[in-house]
């Protein structure tokens, strides 16, 4: 491996990782708050995508300027899913909550099959010729702006969970339920809020995604297997971690391609996934709970 | 139900009417002429089903016409008649099926099944009951190696479709006088981008290529920059691809983003050859040189392409594709046997097709090769065609015969394009 390969496997490998961080912070926080496994995270992703293509294509929107209506619309469509699909199983056992989620991944894939067909598409925009390169590396400006609006909205969200009541409600929800509730704090919509943020992540996350790649109905499941190891890498539920994780996930990946095989790098993800099960289930910024 | 004399009475009534007309239906299909039963086996449902349909639709494309133009004429105008059983796409459902077209159906002949997996086992049970099954477009090569003397496949195996790349690589060569001399292998890791990128590595040398490096990924990849860097710094003439669609868009942008040239890319059909990708691609897609078995651009001697494809879409949606095309071709090659045969006996039938030779200049078959069969059951030659994106159009531009233009080669850098 020489320093030209060696430098474009980091570079990519960190900008792809924007990416994975984005998509994994709206699954943490779902999983975090609501301690509910999303299956349908991808399906949001693909929805966004889908949403920023047709404003593309139909209205010669900017695909940048889509995220403006994606962002509200999928925190939305996630409040109505939080409020009428998943708050009535939210006791239910653990078992009926992941049933519930995996239906709703199989009924967004197959409804998006229904409507848009199973072909692959594509947007052609002004950004998807301008390709940047310093020194011996190249990157796509596509792929720079996708990081960096996925580091600002990354960083919005965490001080927004820090510093404003609403994200400290948050975050009380996700650490004692019952403690929140008894302090005064609405549970319910706080749950609602926090599903609605991360469908939210996960469509910007397709919207930002949507100039480099394609989409079809099956895109969804791409990214989230591994956004999935990316939140249990990070510590489930752990904002920072989603984060951290991601750019590793995302230069491990690179790395690997390079230096096994592209074919080989999904091994080197799921090899990581699993000894981090085998030697700290809690992830690398979890705490053990009780 | 005494309060409903006159429902059950109506009931009575429509039950007398339906057996009625069952018995005029049945009595009237024993005045129907004599006619000839195909089974036909491929995935109808499930997600493979819209290549499975397109294969369907080419088969009864072709019957239609038959049909129309006065059927068997040696069996005194007996029709075609195709019976359409569904493989799911599995193995042991086709092996089932293709046991009851044969044994409940009574078909004459099968014909069948696109994908290598189902086409292996389905075969071995025709030829357990001695019912010839031709083979359209199922590239495995062992299909026809196995000494069996009821399989005819009149369409390619996997190591002429890989050899193809390499006539395509040494013709533009000749044709430009800009010789290629090493290539690079990118593909897909499933069967048939591992097999194909095995037999690429084992022939090049044949040709006078040397292979500088082979790249595989998972199609399922969402960035494959750091491979093609790495390939870049191999710096082949040309690159060898097997690749669906999605993948062959991503690595499309992203050689693009690389900076990544060559003298040319020649994939192999697979996602190149959709019609989807030459439009999600858009700009970046110029000038890519695809290896296909059929390209409806392709000319046939006169406009016979052409007036057929265009006839064709009156009736089914989209072009007719090589999925399409080999279909249509293999039901030409039966009717062309069942005239000779004279008879849908399997025995008689197998004999004929055994010695199939039709000209492809004065038959309705599309692809531009003759039709005849090896011992082993095989079309000992047959040629695909490449074409070249020009102006977002897919044009053929190899063999001369098919040729509608020219080939722009070496493909210009994406500098030299003014995409960069």
């Amino acid at each position: 491996m020489n320093w030209e390969i060696f430098f474009q496997a980091l570079t990519s490998g960190i900008l792809t990782g924007g990416l994975f961080a984005l998509v994994a912070v709206g699954l943490t926080m779902i999983l975090g708050v609501l301690k509910i496994i999303n299956f349908a995270h991808g399906e949001f992703l693909m929805l966004g995508m889908y949403m920023t293509y047709w404003l593309c294509t139909l209205f010669n929107m900017d695909p940048y300027l889509t995220l403006i209506i994606t962002i509200p619309a999928f925190f939305f469509f996630g409040v109505i899913i939080q409020r009428w699909l998943i708050n009535p199983i939210l006791d239910a056992p653990m078992e009926i909550q992941i049933l519930l989620t995996l239906g709703l991944f199989i009924f967004l894939a197959n409804l998006a099959q229904l409507l848009f067909g199973p072909h692959v598409r594509s947007i052609e925009t002004a950004y998807t010729f301008k390709i940047l390169t310093i020194g011996s590396v190249n990157f796509a400006s596509t792929r720079l702006i996708m990081f960096i609006f996925a580091i600002i909205f990354t960083t919005a969200l965490y001080i927004f969970l820090k510093k404003t009541d609403l994200g400290k409600a948050i975050r009380a929800c996700s650490e004692e339920s019952y403690g929140a509730m008894l302090v005064g704090i609405n549970v319910k919509r706080v749950y609602m809020i926090a599903f609605g943020i991360g469908t939210a992540c996960a469509a910007a996350a397709g919207s930002l995604a949507m100039p480099i790649y394609y989409v079809n109905p099956h895109i969804g499941a791409t990214f989230v297997m591994t956004a999935f190891v990316v939140v249990v890498l990070g510590g489930m539920g752990n904002f920072m971690g989603a984060l951290v994780g991601g750019f590793i996930i995302g230069l491990a990946e690179s790395f690997g391609a390079v230096i096994l095989s592209a074919s080989l790098k999904q091994l080197v993800t799921f090899t990581i996934f699993v000894l981090i099960l085998l030697l700290r289930p809690t992830g690398l910024f979890g705490t053990k709970r009780s | 139900m005494k309060r409903y004399p006159l429902l059950k009475m109506s009931f009575t009534l429509s039950l007398v009417l339906i057996i009625g007309l069952c018995f005029i239906f049945t009595s009237s299909a024993f005045a129907a002429p004599k006619e000839v039963k195909v089974g036909l086996i491929y995935p109808v449902s499930g997600p493979l089903a819209s290549v499975g349909k397109r294969c369907v639709n080419g088969h009864e494309y072709a019957v239609k016409l038959i049909n129309e133009q006065g059927g068997i004429k040696s069996m005194g105008g007996a029709k075609i008649k195709l019976i359409v059983a569904d493989s799911e796409g599995k193995p042991e459902i086709g092996m089932s099926e293709t046991e009851k077209l044969i044994t409940r159906e009574n078909v004459a002949v099968v014909m069948g099944a696109w994908q290598s997996a189902v086409t292996f086992p389905t075969t071995q049970v025709a030829e357990k009951y001695k019912t010839p099954y031709i083979v359209p477009l199922a590239v495995a090569d062992a299909i026809t190696e196995r000494g069996f003397k009821y399989t005819f496949r009149t369409g390619m195996t996997a190591t002429i479709n890989a050899n193809l790349a390499f006539d395509i690589i040494k013709w533009l060569g000749e044709k430009t006088g800009k010789k290629a001399k090493t290539v690079a292998i990118l593909n897909e890791d499933s069967l048939w981008g591992d097999s194909t990128a095995k037999t690429w590595e084992k022939n090049a040398g044949n040709y006078g290529l040397k292979v500088v490096g082979k790249f595989m990924y998972n199609k399922a990849a969402t960035d494959l920059s750091p491979t093609i860097t790495k390939m870049k710094s191999l710096k082949p003439d040309i690159v060898l691809q097997c690749a669906y669609t999605t993948d062959a868009i991503l690595i499309t942008k992203q050689m693009h983003e690389m900076d990544f040239n060559c003298m040319a890319r020649i994939p192999s059909g697979g996602g190149y050859a959709d019609p989807k990708f030459v439009k999600a691609a858009g700009k970046l897609g110029e000038n890519l040189i695809v290896n296909m078995i059929f390209h409806p651009s392709a000319k046939g001697p006169g406009t016979k392409v052409q007036d057929t494809n265009a006839d064709y879409q009156k009736s089914y949606e989209g072009e007719m594709d090589e999925y399409v095309t080999t279909a249509f071709d293999a039901t030409w090659v039966l009717k062309d046997a069942l005239e000779r045969a004279a008879s849908a006996d399997r025995k008689k039938l197998r004999d004929a097709i055994s010695k199939t030779n039709i000209n492809t200049n004065n038959s309705p078959v599309l692809e531009a090769y003759d039709f005849k069969f090896n011992e082993k059951g095989q079309v000992p030659n047959p040629t695909g065609v490449a074409a070249q994106i020009q102006n977002g159009k897919m044009l053929a531009i190899h063999p001369d015969n098919v040729a509608v233009t020219k080939p722009v080669y070496p493909v210009p850098t994406w500098k030299d394009r003014g995409l960069r």
